[in-house]
């Protein structure tokens, strides 16, 4: 606080209450109430403090005055301004909410002030505060409204309707800045007439809202969720206003007042428009609509129904329609859809008046509710399209007017079920819709969504009359309506979601999920639960689903998804290609890359028909991924096997012929190989990627499929030339263990895919759920089947390794015998006193293979003056001091160990 | 407003002394703070008490207008031999209805009727109509049978709107045995049927005893509350309705003892006192939509009371009535809505039973 001194000595200081943040700063002032000023140090120190208020500039007093009298004006003049201030400060402080909801309840009163007598009613005036926080162009049309020269209800009627197009601008503006407070507040302003539901959008602004990538989307959809709710306000008006004109007692205020309203809310400003994502609407005959108004408040009160007829045509044409043609068609389908899947929900859920299995039941309600929510969203284009379709329109509603009735008062099913029968009629007969689907599947996310909430519900019937089988085949029919449609597309946006669902499919999360209470035979309050907990996962899906994937992200996606299935892929031909290793083996890698290049061309061809004539094969995906993944574990445990005894095997040591007479099979061998590992991968990249690029285009798509491969190609290029600078047996073992962890994670998915198609029963290991990325990376689930068939697969590959090593160890062990054996024999040979018969040797006779001489180092008797060849590629014997073996003792390339010769004399290298 | 209202523990007392002192039928004191789900449960445990204590006044005073009406042999006999105890009779009986059913069961009808176990006694209490005007499946049909001498009621619509009210107020001649000048009514009143007074306050006791019973097992849950809620709240857009036909004496004798006005204020207070058990949970999830919800609420009520003051300052017209109606519509369905948002936010389904 800064003090100042002031010339005058008797100056008055009053203690006035600090302000801050008045009009966005603080403002020193100069107390300009002359002679006000600042009293000396020493009275400032004692009792007062100075104070920061808006700058003013009043000097109501130029001059002195008389001492006493005087300090009473001053004193006066001082305090009515700082009346003035506070008011002004709490003016400027007020939160714009209750601001607009004292406005809010002003409008009401005035309306019904005017009812009761015109002349006592005044017009409210729209609050500076509120105002100011509303985008300009709707707070100017509010102010103009209500100083304009029309009756106090039309001018009322139009600011309602001017106050929900801002409010919606509001919450769309709040939700693009991240502030979903504000957003959630804004919201609550808006109307919400009978018949909509505000869950979704709750549930939209919660998950996208909160995601900077995704607010733009949030924000889109919001609008068009309030524009559609103000369509049926819209409508509801017209009604109300169709039901006056008809009656005996004369109403031409309430008249006007609705259709300011509904003239107000029909017309879309260029902000709302470009917040809802729309670039135009269609035009509307604005003349003939507004002769039709002049008609009807022309008109006296006996002949208001036939002008007000036109005028309603006219208006219910001009409604906003957010939806395309493709939209529509969708939409009308999933109408129909509805319309069918009701009474069946209906039926599985009731008895005799009576609900017997409440999910059903309320699957039925809540499917009523939301065909009424189409209805809606298609009323502006049936209005606007033909008397056949506005007819249908009036017909559907009372349709479904009646059903919800019959739903809340536990009618027979039959009943229900006559009542929709009447609105599948209305939907196929007079307005044509027809279940076939047509066009691409890029937008089917909702009708795909309810054919799993369908199938889930028969599923549930199934269970709860017994039919266990049907149970689980309808749980999986819905299973894979849901996976290669809904799942691939969620993925991207929620993986935790994606993942989840799968869970509460399978063994469930923290309780158990639908599988493993089918398996368990469990009915009653524990399995609907599980079903409830899969349908509301659903429903949070269905929101993110409503967002775009951004190009971006759509991106990294494809290149994740590429990198994942393919470095599976690449641990298992690094390992190859390590024992691959060596010119004399070049031909070998030849044929396994002959099995790499078959398969990636079986990818491309499969990626083309897929885009064609083989979509029915997502159906399919899961069991294929059975049948590869089985395929994938026998060669991994092949190859593991193999790697294990290159270890410890000494198969180097064999002659060219050999060689060649093992290499016809071997070759196909690894050309199998090759085309078994790529293509299981090429497979599943191709499943995920097909629905991503129908979601997300395929330029997008492309480039993240490039970089997943030229990263995959990167990777493998490192791999390998690092592998080769390691030594052999290093190498060996590396890939040999991640061998082993590729084969112990595919067996884990193997079974989980089993247990996804129904082959194998799911039964949770321990409770609650795992992370999602054991699952992804270690193949790791908590079920009992896929565990343990990981432990299987783990002792498999231990025990591979035992048993190399068991008989390495044998093998060695009877090397060294016969090597012992041999030297005695041959120093008994060379020692004349010797008991050993050379000529009964079967190592001393002429035709004694010279390899198995070499092996076991003995001189050919008959060539002893014969150089003895050792191969220079022999893996030489080892000779142990004592039993043990240990792996030190295997011998690398570079580090032998042992001279091959025992008899040296004559021996040639 | 209801909501400056003394303490719960005041209420009870509060209560608990006018029954016992039979002090005139008026509103019933709602709780400031509801103290949540038990505090629901409280109070319509509290109301339902009052209730019980009217029904006993009920019968006690039909006992003592039979045995007058015995004594003379008829009700105009009896009026005429003896006409001021034949009107504080009438008076009793309908202070005593009044205390039953304007200023209880009104009160309490909005949990009553919202929550799936206690909802068949609304239909049999209150809300059924008689057999004769069902035109659909979906009516509800008030399951009410009284036997009383040479007199059967059989299925003729709810205990208090169609047969108690139009009886003590002789509305419907059906229930009625002629017409008698009584001191300190400015008309002739139609006087009760014996058999028909008897056997009503007979089934109210009983009824309201079963009520009362059934009410002491109910355990409220989120999904009651919020299920008393989402079905009462869109009722006030019919009541209105059924309030405009009233002032155009289109009621069918009823509405008539109070205003149609002040059930509409109970069955609100009810429901909003059942919404504030609920609104700290949704205020955790929402507190924006939790305030809107109870900003609603009270613009409700207090929409109730003003027009109440202008309906009592003077007649309403046409396009008046419409206009509130329609502004009170427009609250209520904001509310329904909006309390079904708030139910999924807890996990609630407001669609199943």
């Amino acid at each position: 606080m800064a003090i100042e001194r002031s010339n005058h000595a008797d100056a008055i200081l009053l203690p006035l209450p600090l302000r801050e943040g008045v009009g966005g700063g603080v403002h020193k002032v100069r107390a300009a109430f002359s002679p006000l000023s600042l009293r000396s140090d020493s009275v400032m120190n004692n009792s007062t403090m100075c104070v920061e208020v808006s700058q003013i500039a009043l000097d109501p007093f130029p001059h002195p005055l008389p001492q006493g009298e005087g300090e009473k004006k001053r004193l006066a003049a001082l305090l009515v301004a700082v009346l003035v201030m506070l008011f002004c400060v709490a003016g400027v402080r007020a939160n714009p909410l209750d601001s607009l909801h004292s406005y809010n309840e002003q409008l009401d009163n005035s309306l019904v002030d005017y009812y009761v007598d015109p002349d006592t009613a005044a017009q409210p005036q729209p609050p500076a505060e509120l105002l100011s926080v509303l985008n300009p162009q709707f707070a100017k049309s509010i102010k103009e409204t209500s100083t304009s020269k029309d009756i106090l209800p039309a001018r009322t009627g139009r600011i309602h309707g001017l106050l929900q197009q801002a409010i919606t601008l509001k919450v769309a503006d709040a939700v693009k800045a991240g502030d979903l407070a504000t957003a959630k507040a804004w919201r609550c302003e808006l109307s919400l007439p009978r018949g909509v539901s505000a869950v979704e959008g709750a549930l939209l602004l919660e998950q996208l809202g909160g995601d900077p990538a995704k607010r733009e989307d949030a924000a889109r959809l919001l609008t068009r969720e309030a524009i559609t709710w103000q369509t049926t306000l819209v409508r509801h008006l017209l009604d109300d206003a169709g039901r006056s004109t008809s009656g005996a007692d004369p109403m031409p205020g309430r008249l006007r007042e609705r259709l300011a309203e509904v003239t107000t809310l029909s017309n879309l400003p260029q902000p709302l428009l470009d917040a809802a994502g729309l670039k135009s609407l269609p035009p509307v005959d604005a003349k003939s609509r507004d002769d039709q108004l002049a008609a009807v408040y022309a008109a006296d009160w006996k002949s208001l129904p036939a002008a007000y007829k036109p005028l309603r045509k006219t208006l219910e044409s001009s409604l906003p329609s957010l939806l395309s043609d493709k939209e529509r068609e969708r939409k009308e389908r999933l109408l129909l859809k509805l319309v069918m899947l009701i009474p069946r929900e209906y039926s599985a859920g009731t008895r005799e008046g009576k609900v017997t299995v409440a999910l059903e039941y309320r699957e039925a309600a809540t499917f009523t509710a939301q065909a009424r929510q189409l209805l809606g969203e298609l009323a502006p284009l049936w209005l606007a399209e033909s008397d056949a379709h506005r007819d249908a329109l009036t017909n559907l509603e009372d349709t479904l007017g009646k059903a919800d009735e019959q739903i809340a008062a536990v009618a027979a099913s039959d009943d229900l079920a006559s009542t929709l029968k009447g609105g599948e009629k209305i939907l196929t007969g007079d307005l044509g819709v027809s279940l076939a689907r047509r066009g691409t599947t890029a937008d089917i996310v909702e009708e795909v969504m309810l054919e799993t909430r369908g199938l889930l519900s028969q599923s549930l019937a199934a269970a709860m009359n017994g039919n266990w089988s049907e149970a689980e085949q309808r749980r999986l029919e819905a299973y894979t309506t849901y996976d290669p449609e809904l799942e691939a597309r969620l993925l991207p946006r929620d993986p935790q979601l994606a993942v989840d669902i799968e869970h509460l499919l399978l063994d469930g999360l923290d309780q158990p999920g639908v599988k493993v209470l089918l398996d368990k035979r469990a009915g009653g309050e524990e399995l609907q639960a599980a079903y409830g907990r899969v349908n509301e996962a659903l429903d949070r899906a269905t929101v993110q689903l409503k967002s775009d994937i951004s190009p971006s992200a759509a991106v990294i996606n494809a290149a994740s998804i590429v990198l994942r299935e393919g470095l599976e892929g690449l641990l298992v031909i690094i390992a190859i290609f390590a024992g691959l290793r060596g010119k004399e083996n070049a031909h070998k890698r030849n044929f396994f890359w002959i099995g790499i290049l078959a398969s990636a061309a079986a990818t491309a061809v499969t990626w083309l028909l897929s885009q064609t004539v083989i979509t029915s094969l997502r159906n399919y995906g899961e069991i294929i991924e059975c049948v590869t993944g089985i395929i994938a574990i026998g060669v991994l445990m092949l190859i593991t096997n193999w790697l294990f005894h290159q270890v410890y095997w000494k198969q180097w040591i064999t002659s060219l012929k050999s060689q060649a007479a093992g290499d016809e099979s071997t070759a196909w061998t690894l050309v199998t190989v090759g085309f078994a590992v790529g293509y299981r991968e090429g497979f599943e990249t191709v499943l995920f990627l097909q629905s991503l690029v129908l979601d997300a285009g395929g330029t997008s798509i492309g480039l993240g499929v490039l970089i997943g491969c030229l990263s995959l190609l990167a990777l493998g290029f490192a791999a390998l030339k690092l592998g080769l600078k390691l030594p052999y047996f290093k190498l060996l073992m590396v890939t040999a263990l991640l061998i082993g962890l590729v084969l112990v994670t595919f067996t884990g998915g193997t079974v989980r895919a089993m247990q996804t198609v129904g082959w194998i029963p799911v039964h949770k290991l321990t409770p609650g759920s795992w992370p999602m990325w054991v699952g992804n990376w270690l193949g790791l689930y908590n079920t009992w089947e896929s565990f343990g068939g990981q432990v299987l697969a783990a002792s498999v590959v231990l025990g591979t390794w035992r048993v190399a090593r068991f008989q390495a160890k044998r093998k060695s062990a009877k090397r060294k015998e016969e090597m012992l054996a041999a030297r005695e024999c041959a120093m008994e040979a060379s020692n004349p006193l010797s008991a050993c018969d050379p000529d009964h040797c079967e190592l001393m006779q002429p035709d004694a293979p010279v390899e198995q001489i070499v092996q076991i180092g003995l001189p050919n008797r008959q060539n002893i003056d014969r150089p003895i060849v050792v191969q220079e590629s022999a893996v030489p014997v080892v000779e142990r001091q004592d039993e043990r073996y240990s792996e030190d003792d295997v011998v690398t390339d570079d580090e032998p160990k042992f001279d091959a010769a025992p008899v040296e004399a004559g021996r040639a290298r | 407003m209801m909501s400056h209202r003394p303490f719960f523990a005041l209420t009870l007392l509060g209560l608990t002394t006018a029954a016992t002192f039979g002090a005139p039928a008026a509103p019933p004191t709602l709780p400031q703070d509801v103290k949540g789900k038990d505090g629901v449960k409280a109070y319509l445990l509290a109301v339902e008490k009052q209730c019980v204590t009217a029904t006993h006044d009920l019968k006690a005073a039909a006992d003592e207008y039979a045995a007058l009406v015995a004594a003379h042999g008829t009700t105009t006999a009896a009026a005429q031999a003896e006409p001021q105890k034949i009107a504080d009779l009438i008076n009793r009986l309908r202070d005593a209805y009044q205390r039953m059913d304007s200023y209880g069961y009104e009160y309490i009808e909005g949990i009553v009727a919202g929550v799936p176990g206690l909802q068949k006694y609304d239909v049999e209490l209150d809300s059924g109509i008689p057999k004769a005007q069902a035109s659909s499946p979906q009516d509800q049909i008030a399951p009410v049978v009284v036997k009383h001498g040479s007199v059967t009621i059989d299925h003729e619509g709810s205990l208090n709107n169609f047969l108690v009210e139009p009886t003590v107020f002789g509305t419907n001649d059906k229930f009625t045995d002629g017409q008698a000048k009584l001191p300190g009514f400015d008309q002739p009143v139609k006087l009760p049927k014996v058999d028909v007074i008897e056997g009503l306050a007979d089934y109210a006791v009983d009824g309201y005893a079963r009520l009362q019973k059934d009410s002491e097992a109910w355990q409220p849950t989120n999904k009651d509350c919020f299920q008393a809620v989402y079905n009462m709240t869109p009722t006030l857009a019919d009541y209105f309705d059924e309030w405009k036909e009233s002032k155009k004496g289109d009621s069918g004798g009823r509405f008539v003892a109070v205003s149609r006005v002040s059930d509409m204020r109970g069955i609100m207070s009810s429901v909003k006192l059942t919404w504030e058990a609920l609104d700290n949970d949704v205020k955790a999830k929402d507190p924006a939509l939790a305030d809107s919800v109870s900003r609603g609420y009270e613009q409700v009520i207090a929409f109730i009371d003003k027009i109440d003051a202008r309906e009592q300052k003077h007649p309403l017209n046409i396009e008046t009535i419409d206009a509130l109606g329609s502004q009170a519509k427009e609250k209520a369905d904001k509310i329904t809505v909006q309390t079904a948002q708030a139910a999924a936010l807890l996990g609630v389904d407001v669609n199943s039973k």
